[in-house]
């Protein structure tokens, strides 16, 4: 294990805080910890990718990081409007 | 030397998104968990993305993480903003569905 996988693995670690704001609140507060851990996940696959010295992996942490601005918006008008 | 500033850069960045992550749990209301998300996704890509641009130099890699890094910079106020408003929107909702008390 280099440096690169050891840090994915300790800031993959800050998701059981992320998981329990998940489990409990309301809807909006757990759509916050939603878009912690996504921010978490994208930097810790960054880290993964660096530490696997494989380039084609850091595709992954790029589409979610697209993705997760347009579901993210997507969820925040469905929790302002309906639900 | 460019090991140990990465090292210390991959710890910031951790330790960043360690205390925000125990900040969204710990805080009560919707507002105060937002103001958590901004420095992980700020200062903690920040941080990764020069890690690894220390750690590579200029490369197809570091162009790659340059882009998730921004598209986290921009994307975390945009949101931010999107989810404090949805928050407002059904407070005030909830309120005015409410039959008023009286004194």
């Amino acid at each position: 294990m280099n440096l690169w996988l050891g840090a994915a693995a300790a800031m993959l670690l800050s998701l059981i805080p992320c998981c329990w704001a998940v489990l409990h609140g309301h809807a909006v507060e757990r759509f916050v910890a939603v878009q912690m851990a996504q921010i978490v996940v994208v930097l810790s696959m960054v880290m993964m990718a660096q530490g696997y010295g494989r380039s084609i992996y850091l595709d992954i942490p790029l589409a979610l990081a697209v993705l997760a601005l347009g579901g993210g918006l997507v969820f925040v008008r469905f929790l302002e409007r309906w639900l | 030397m460019s090991n140990i500033a990465v090292a210390i850069l991959l710890a910031v960045s951790v330790l960043l998104c360690w205390l925000c992550a125990l900040g969204v749990a710990v805080m009560r209301t919707a507002y105060d968990k937002l103001h958590f998300i901004a420095p992980a996704g700020l200062l903690g890509g920040a941080a990764v993305g020069l890690a690894l641009f220390i750690d590579s130099g200029f490369t197809t890699d570091s162009g790659k993480v340059f882009l998730i890094v921004l598209l986290l910079w921009l994307s975390n106020p945009v949101l931010t903003y999107a989810t404090a408003r949805a928050a407002f929107t059904r407070e005030t909702r909830r309120s005015e569905s409410e039959p008023e008390r009286k004194v």
